[in-house]
């Protein structure tokens, strides 16, 4: 049966954002400068240091003074972005792989695709919600 | 849907014809990174590249008018800001803006509105919210630099820490940039490369480089290094633990009531601080006169992991035995305000050091005559202000030496049970000598 108009735009706009994101570009804070980073570059974000940390996906660290809850409403309406652990937001577009170092840890590894060699963490609680969302069910 | 950001990732656009030696090169308006007029032509900018363009500037300008993210930023130049990485504030009316391959363009202040419409943030000065280290570091112009600092030849530093005229290093700004860069190593997974050392050791690490450009004559760089540290920790742009330098301090945190701080003034005392730590297992330190910004931290790191919840409120008191004088006044002044600094607010303070508590014999022949005291430190202004405060003694301008009512120690120690009961968790005498094992360990 043929797909309805509605129906094949609302695939074209899902597509769409895959390749960008609905939102502005986030700015982060450097010494020198405001840079700004687009949300599908982003590969994940976390705190570290009490400081808000992204990491994009060409291996880049960009930091930013803000609480991940806060930036977690900014980024709600992008569908990409995924809580993936208390201290983890990570974005479901550009993961790689799922996997556990050993079966002892509890957590659950989260490896990106491009130049990043850090990798996000998924917690038990939020395990299930993640397979589903990347089809594991 | 950010349809600047989707032609720009498509690489789709308006077409665009540029002249080249041989021909024409045809681009489209999402390549362009922005073009400016020359005599009424467009000279546009692609990745290094420059070509001008079949069409004019108006022409141009008319092309790109309604496809976002193009901006007129300056007269005469358009500049598309999906190519732009960021911005830097040269002050409140003139912008860069720096393209992703690194080309920079002006942004006027009278254009300033519609880009930062464009990118939806309240200003383009800094990130909000905006951080109190990141302020402090814009203002002392802290920036990241490629360059290991230590090795750049004295052009290149010529290049990167003189002043405008371009003659004189500013000596101040390369030490503040070779402390941040040797953080930022330490950061990005690096070791200390003074791990146990001391303030000197960064000194020498950057003394060869100011040798080299004739800066050792004169001034005491070594104070410099120190300053601009001190300062560093104080904005919490980077710590001393970073480093992980050396700590010598007098300071030990208790086990069995460590909120309650016993601060003395003078590294004489300390033993006798062991001695009250032993008996009822309080914090104790030993300012050691004006206390150094480094012992404050690694104090604080210590006592907020042994007090894990009460450093966070108003539950910490610090009983002190300072001189009774301008100068214990202003140690203890400083001693709270670099314990705020480290995230230790509002402590409660009890000083013992006061007239009511030496006898009238020690005052009346024990007593400082503040006003024929030789101190070029306190000047008559900071005397009188602690005139007010304080009212010296009967009205006075007298002071008490701590050491006077040190002679009589179980006093002492009686004033401080009194002035500490109210606050103990656990009531003393507690059984350990602390301090003693400690030693052990070591």
């Amino acid at each position: 049966m043929p797909r309805k108009k509605d129906e094949n735009l609302e695939l074209l706009l899902s597509l769409l954002m895959r390749i960008v994101s609905p939102l502005k570009s986030i700015p982060v804070q450097t010494a020198e400068a405001m840079y700004f980073i687009r949300p599908e570059n982003i590969a994940f974000i976390t705190i570290e240091d009490t400081r808000l940390v992204f990491y994009d996906l060409d291996g880049n660290k960009w930091t930013r003074f803000d609480t991940l809850t806060g930036m977690e409403e900014k980024l709600k309406k992008d569908p990409r972005f995924f809580h993936s652990h208390k201290s983890y937001c990570i974005n479901l577009y550009a993961v790689k792989s799922l996997y556990r170092e050993d079966d002892k840890r509890k957590s659950w590894k989260i490896s990106f695709h491009g130049e990043l060699q850090e990798e996000a963490i998924v917690s038990t609680g939020n395990l299930q919600a993640f397979k589903k969302l990347m089809e594991l069910d | 849907m950010q349809v600047g950001s989707l032609t720009h990732k498509l690489k789709t656009g308006k077409l665009v014809s540029l002249i080249t030696e041989n021909g024409f090169l045809f681009s489209n308006t999402s390549e362009l990174i922005a073009f400016k007029s020359d005599h009424g032509n467009a000279i546009c900018s692609i990745g290094d590249k420059q070509y001008t363009s079949e069409k004019s500037y108006t022409d141009m300008v008319k092309l790109v008018s309604t496809l976002p993210g193009w901006f007129h930023t300056a007269s005469g130049l358009r500049v598309n800001l999906n190519h732009i990485a960021s911005i830097i504030a040269k002050n409140d009316k003139e912008y860069t803006l720096v393209s992703h391959n690194g080309l920079k363009f002006d942004l006027n202040k009278t254009f300033y509105e519609k880009v930062q419409k464009y990118y939806d943030v309240k200003t383009l000065q800094h990130v909000t919210p905006f951080s109190l280290p990141q302020y402090w570091m814009m203002d002392m112009n802290i920036r990241h630099i490629d360059k290991d600092i230590m090795y750049m030849e004295v052009p290149e530093l010529f290049e990167e820490f003189s002043t405008e005229a371009g003659d004189t290093i500013v000596v101040s700004d390369l030490i503040v940039n070779f402390l941040y860069q040797q953080v930022e190593y330490i950061r990005d997974g690096e070791d200390s490369p003074i791990e146990g050392g001391n303030v000197r050791s960064l000194w020498y690490m950057i003394k060869p480089t100011l040798s080299r450009l004739d800066l050792l004559d004169g001034t005491n760089h070594y104070k410099t290094v120190s300053s601009r540290l001190a300062e560093m920790v104080e904005h919490r742009i980077l710590s001393y633990g970073e480093f992980e330098l050396y700590e010598y301090g007098l300071w030990n945190v208790g086990l069995y009531n460590p909120h309650i701080i016993f601060l003395a003034e003078k590294r004489s005392h300390y033993q006798f601080l062991q001695q009250l730590q032993d008996h009822a297992g309080v914090t104790i330190i030993s300012s050691e006169g004006q206390p150094s910004m480094m012992t404050c931290e690694y104090f604080c790191e210590a006592f907020k992991k042994k007090v894990p919840e009460y450093w966070k409120h108003d539950r910490i008191v610090i009983i002190n035995i300072m001189d009774y004088d301008p100068h214990g006044y202003l140690i203890l002044d400083t001693f709270i305000d670099n314990l705020r600094v480290f995230g230790i607010k509002h402590p409660t303070e009890i000083k013992l050091s006061l007239p009511e508590n030496y006898t009238d014999l020690e005052i009346e022949f024990q007593h400082i005559n503040l006003e024929k005291e030789d101190d070029d430190d306190v000047g008559n202004t900071i005397l009188n202000k602690w005139m007010k405060k304080t009212e010296g003694i009967n009205g006075n301008k007298w002071g008490m030496e701590v050491d006077v009512m040190m002679l009589d120690r179980p006093r002492v120690k009686e004033l401080f049970l009194a002035a500490a009961k109210s606050w103990f968790k656990i009531m003393p005498p507690v059984q350990r000598r602390v301090w003693e094992e400690v030693y052990k360990i070591i």
